[in-house]
């Protein structure tokens, strides 16, 4: 179906090579994952097989792409809609009208498609993705998984028979990730369509794939099945890691093959002894007070009758839906947001009427768009300007930049660093005051393992017995690695509040895969079982 | 065979594209004009006719600007820009017409090409009028003033010969282009009021405009309608806009430079090599 | 007829165009009052609560200001004339680079009540327009386009969508900026060139995705150039028009003959257009019915105000109110 053929590109303005000698097939209907570090070319890769790269972004192009026997140099990606399609990152950056029906239709009316012939299509659509609810609402008021689901029916009105998705479940939460993924499986299954997805969140798709490309670093390429590629591939979701560790042959590629395989090692397992860090924590002072916060916007509660309390050492997690009120909770608790009802106290004072140095030595921030703190034109003159915004000894902030991330060119500009990079950069502006409070809102998007691993040893040694971190979070793994606690919240109310071990493993949207294979023990992640088991 | 050919090549090669605009503007510029020398037998059916003729030229250059002329790219250039331009009158200070929008217009029109820069000023202002309720008889002149001043960003020389110098070139640029603004902000004023003078100034007024009068005498009326009207917010304006683009339009052109070498943008031919002498 | 919530867009706007044709030809201020009053009547009871239906409190608000400036403006710089002098100002004369114009002087109630009148067109006019602007979705509006503006059109459908979207991003740029402790009030460099970059990087995505979904792989004009020349020679024969209309001399031949062109020249460029549409908005014997009656509306204008006219008038004016009700958005 999609067939390189020593495929090699370079980027006239980046000046590497991003792509040597790529040869491979992708067979008809299959489930097909992209996996790879950022940066290895997945989205890149993803748009080189609809003609994207080069046709729309320039760059050098050498071999020969086709796809359903059409070469992709001699026709447009507008040529070609038939045939494949593509949905990107942030899927609500493409919308181009206002409402639901009229995105699906965008695309055909320009075609200039018969209206009765839309008609039937639109209502073929809405029935395939479960949009007929929503056909006449606003895109502005849609969910991560609504706007990813009219986004993939928009361009599948176009009866294409390749569809490319590039991280559609990266800003979601774990169960819309869920029933984005198993449509996609159905268009697959029921359609016969060819999905290609590129995604960081193996743990959420290797259930479905069929087929892996693996892009590594060094820009090599292998393509096989999926227990083929994870026999020894860098990348691996925890079960398979886990599965490895323990020297298992074979590879487990859902929860439920890693239960049968590992039912005997889980069974001998020593129940797991946590350290009580409650008594402690009892003892140290609490460092944010929320009490009886309500937030209303207009008529609708975001909060409703919120009470926390945060102590120093702590690392809490907040979870829950999207508009669960989880971002609403943490802006309001760094004092940029005005409440009803309740107070909410830092350090015993309202960061509401704090400013300037005095809020900012007080909570850091990094908001869901890290890049909103960013303005200068070069790292350089980023970090310099965030020595004299915070008022400290010139120098600090890089220094705290380098020890985050070593190995930046100053002079780039902060928009072509990476996710991560630019995730680093927002975290050493925010930590040059050494604020007791740090609080990340989903600062996971778009990082691949590496990133995370240096997000979570970031957040790690940030936290001593004067602080605490507050995350958003809906990265299952991420959480139950580095939190202490969970609070889940929805529709504006904490449902749960415990030690992440007991939240995280009571509940199914929120178990990490390995808490799910040593069910009921209370595992959390690889590491924690390795530990244990080299104790004995 | 060969003359046809000729033809059409002719036809294709925009110079049809630029007669009709500035045809356009010519009668736009009348339009705005007319009071200063209209001929007192057409008194009465001038203020009509213009009123009614300004929404028709602005329509005309849209649809010449944009039916069959715009690559993918611009057209989404085109629709973000004027949102964010349009957001940013939204955010100005507000009451004296601190409004960023025109350092938007003219920064566009600057990095983007003359024609382009025409366009979005008709398609900002026309975007935030329909969404904020400013629908009204001034809008067409509003339009085509701010195309007028795009167009004029676009087409200000560029600085290559005068030095080798690349800072001190883009410092002569942005200088070039703040002045620019501060004037543009003062005609605008000067514009817009000329256009409400037929209509605020009532014919009994001894600063209202004679039909069929001295050009010269017209003028000095209108001065003095204008300094007892609008004189005192246009210059705050035109101050407020020249320091905006002295020190955001460097950061701004950046960006948008950056945006179009990513994107692979290319707008026109032409201005595309004058982009990459700077 | 109670089905019918609001009318088609461009019924609308020919309502409104009706009225501030009819407003331009009235007289006196009975006429011009009763179109101001209905047409408020009928935005104010039909509008809804979206952000353009603002529209007619900003023209409300525009108008009072035109009418005292124009009424300022009268008073000051008053010609001498007879009447009953109702108070006076000392006399002023400009210095002669300013054409020595006169500046305050005696003012007399019939000056007064002449601006007035004069001003009140102004007013109707602005109402007009302003009602129609409030009560006609820009959106759907747009979509009624014909194809000729289809690009045109898809631009203003990407900026009317996205302006709430970036004045959503300002509010939350402005509050990141706090979080880097800057306390500057407006601090336009902090949060403009994240708001630019942003809406940069948003244009790229989008025409990426308008690209892969196929637009732009049927040109709408590209077949032939008539179109443009005969908009060329149109616009040629508009300045001719004008040119006659300056000097004093007839010019209502050159600009027929020029409308005839430029109509012409679009409607055969309109038909290069290959899109379709999808479940265009209907047309139905309400907007019929509006359209009918505000053309009587302005035949009607033209006459001389009695009780029967004024009536009429009214009734006309408030002809949408009998086929549409209100709608009310659930936000």
């Amino acid at each position: 179906m999609i067939r390189f053929v020593n495929v090699t590109l370079v980027y006239p303005y980046v000046q590497r090579t991003i792509f040597e000698n790529l040869s491979f097939d992708v067979p008809e209907g299959e489930f097909v994952l992209v996996m790879g570090d950022t940066g290895a070319g997945k989205s890149t890769l993803l748009k080189l097989m609809n003609g994207l790269v080069p046709h729309h972004t320039g760059g050098i192009f050498s071999g020969t792409i086709t796809v359903d026997g059409h070469d992709t140099a001699l026709h447009k990606p507008r040529d070609l809609v038939d045939v494949i399609a593509i949905v990107g990152q942030n899927p609500a950056l493409g919308f181009v009208t206002d409402t639901v029906e009229e995105e699906l239709v965008f695309g055909m009316e320009s075609l200039g498609v018969a209206p009765d012939v839309m008609r039937k299509r639109v209502e073929d659509m809405l029935d395939l993705l479960a949009l007929a609810p929503l056909r006449n609402r606003k895109l502005s008021s849609l969910s991560g998984g609504e706007a990813q689901r009219v986004a993939i029916a928009s361009v599948l009105t176009m009866n294409p028979k390749i569809l490319l998705l590039d991280e559609p479940t990266s800003a979601l939460d774990p169960i819309a990730a869920e029933e984005v993924l198993a449509t996609l499986s159905r268009l697959v299954h029921d359609l016969g369509i060819t999905v290609v997805i590129a995604e960081h969140k193996l743990e959420r798709v290797l259930q479905f794939v069929d087929r892996v490309i693996y892009v590594r670093e060094e820009r090599s390429v292998a393509v096989g099945l999926p227990h083929e590629i994870f026999k020894d591939s860098e990348l691996a979701p925890p079960i398979i890691q886990l599965s490895r560790a323990l020297s298992n042959k074979q590879v487990p590629l859902t929860v439920r093959d890693a239960r049968r395989q590992l039912s005997e090692f889980a069974s001998s397992l020593r129940p797991i002894d946590r350290l009580d860090t409650s008594k402690e924590q009892d003892e140290s002072a609490p460092l944010l007070q929320i009490e009886n916060l309500t937030v209303k916007y207009g008529s609708k509660t975001a909060l409703k009758n919120i009470s926390l309390t945060v102590k120093t050492g702590e690392i809490v997690a907040i979870m829950g839906r999207n508009g669960a009120g989880k971002s609403t909770l943490l802006t309001s608790m760094v004092g940029i947001r005005e409440f009803d009802t309740g107070s909410i106290l830092v350090a015993r004072q309202d960061p509401r009427k704090l400013k300037g140095k005095a809020l900012i030595s007080l909570v850091g921030f990094v908001p869901q768009e890290a890049s909103d703190l960013l303005y200068a034109q070069s790292v350089g003159e980023e970090l310099r300007n965030s020595d004299s915004d915070n008022l400290v000894a010139s120098g600090t902030t890089s220094e705290l930049f380098a020890q985050l991330l070593p190995g930046i060119d100053s002079s780039v500009h902060p928009r072509d660093l990476s996710e991560g990079e630019r995730l680093s950069l927002v975290l050493a502006i925010v930590l040059a005051n050494k604020p007791p409070l740090l609080v990340l809102d989903e600062p996971t998007r778009g990082l691949d393992y590496q990133a995370k691993k240096r997000l979570v040893s970031a957040v790690r040694s940030t936290v001593t017995s004067e602080s605490a971190v507050i995350l958003a979070s809906h990265d299952v793994e991420l959480v139950a690695e580095l939190a202490t606690r969970v609070v889940v919240l929805a529709e504006g109310e904490v449902v749960a509040d415990g030690p992440a071990a007991d939240i995280l493993t009571s509940s199914p949207a929120f178990a990490p895969q390995v808490a799910k294979v040593l069910a009921p023990a209370k595992w959390l992640t690889v590491n924690e079982v390795l530990a244990s088991l080299e104790r004995e | 065979m060969m003359r046809t050919e000729a033809i059409s090549q002719f036809l294709r090669s925009g110079i049809l594209s630029s007669a009709i605009l500035a045809s356009a503007s010519f009668i736009g510029l009348i339009a705005f004009t007319w009071p200063l020398f209209i001929a007192a037998e057409n008194d009465g059916a001038a203020r009509w006719l213009f009123i009614a003729l300004m929404p028709v030229i602005a329509v005309i250059t849209i649809i010449e600007l944009t039916a069959g002329q715009m690559n993918v790219k611009m057209l989404a250039f085109l629709g973000v820009l004027s949102a964010t331009g349009a957001a940013l009158r939204a955010i100005g200070a507000g009451a004296v017409g601190l409004e960023p929008i025109w350092f938007l217009i003219i920064i566009g029109g600057r990095a983007l090409g003359r024609k382009f820069g025409f366009l979005l000023g008709l398609i900002t202002m026309l975007a935030s009028a329909l969404l904020t309720g400013g629908v009204g008889p001034w809008l067409a002149f509003q339009m085509m003033c701010a195309a007028w001043i795009g167009w004029g960003a676009g087409a200000l020389p560029r600085i290559t010969r005068l030095t080798e110098v690349r800072r001190v070139k883009q410092f002569f640029e942005i200088a070039l282009l703040a002045t620019y603004g501060a004037l543009t902000a003062l005609l605008f004023g000067l514009l817009m009021d000329l256009q409400l003078w037929p209509w605020i100034a009532s014919p009994s007024s001894t600063i209202a405009y004679i039909p069929g009068g001295d050009v010269i005498e017209n003028v000095q009326r209108f001065m003095v309608f204008h300094l007892a009207t609008a004189l005192a917010w246009d210059i705050p304006r035109a101050i407020f806009n020249g320091i905006l683009i002295l020190f955001l339009g460097r950061p701004i052109l950046n960006s948008l430079s950056r945006a179009m070498r990513r994107g692979n943008v290319v707008i026109d031919r032409v201005h595309a090599r004058e982009q990459m002498v700077v | 007829m109670t089905d019918v919530k609001t009318l088609h867009p461009l019924a609308w706007w020919g309502w409104g165009i009706c009225l501030a044709i009819a407003s331009s030809r009235a007289q006196g201020v009975g006429a011009l009052g009763l179109i101001i009053i209905a047409a408020s009547t009928v935005a104010f009871s039909r509008k809804s609560n979206d952000p353009w239906s603002a529209a007619l409190v900003i023209g409300i608000k525009i108008s009072l200001v035109a009418l005292t400036l124009r009424m300022f403006i009268a008073i000051l710089f008053g010609v001498p004339g007879q009447g009953k002098v109702l108070f006076t100002i000392p006399r002023v004369r400009l210095p002669e680079w300013m054409a020595g114009i006169l500046l305050g002087g005696d003012v007399t109630l019939e000056r007064i009540r002449f601006v007035f009148t004069e001003s009140l067109t102004i007013f109707a006019l602005i109402i007009a327009i302003a009602a129609a602007s409030s009560l006609a979705n820009p959106k759907q509006t747009l979509r009624t386009l014909p194809g000729i503006l289809h690009e045109a059109g898809v631009a203003l459908i990407i900026a009317t969508t996205l302006i709430p979207h970036f004045a959503m991003s300002v509010r939350r740029i402005r509050q990141a900026r706090t979080l880097r402790g800057d306390q500057q009030r407006f601090g336009f460099k902090k949060t403009l060139v994240p708001l630019f970059e942003e809406s940069l990087e948003h244009a790229l995505v989008l025409a990426e995705s308008m690209e892969a979904r196929g637009y732009g792989r049927n040109p709408s004009r590209k077949v032939s150039s008539a179109p443009a020349v005969m908009l060329l020679l149109g616009l040629v024969a508009l300045l001719f028009a004008l040119l006659q209309l300056v000097i004093g001399a007839s010019f209502q031949l050159p600009l027929l003959a020029s409308a005839l062109l430029v109509v012409s020249g679009l409607i055969i460029g309109n038909k290069q257009n290959l899109r379709t549409r999808y479940r265009p908005i209907p047309w139905r014997r309400n907007e019929t019915f509006v359209m009918i009656s505000s053309i009587v509306l302005i035949v009607i204008s033209g006459f001389t105000t009695n009780s029967m006219v004024a009536l009429a008038l009214l009734v006309l004016t408030l002809t949408p109110l009998l086929v549409t009700s209100r709608e009310v958005n659930p936000s």
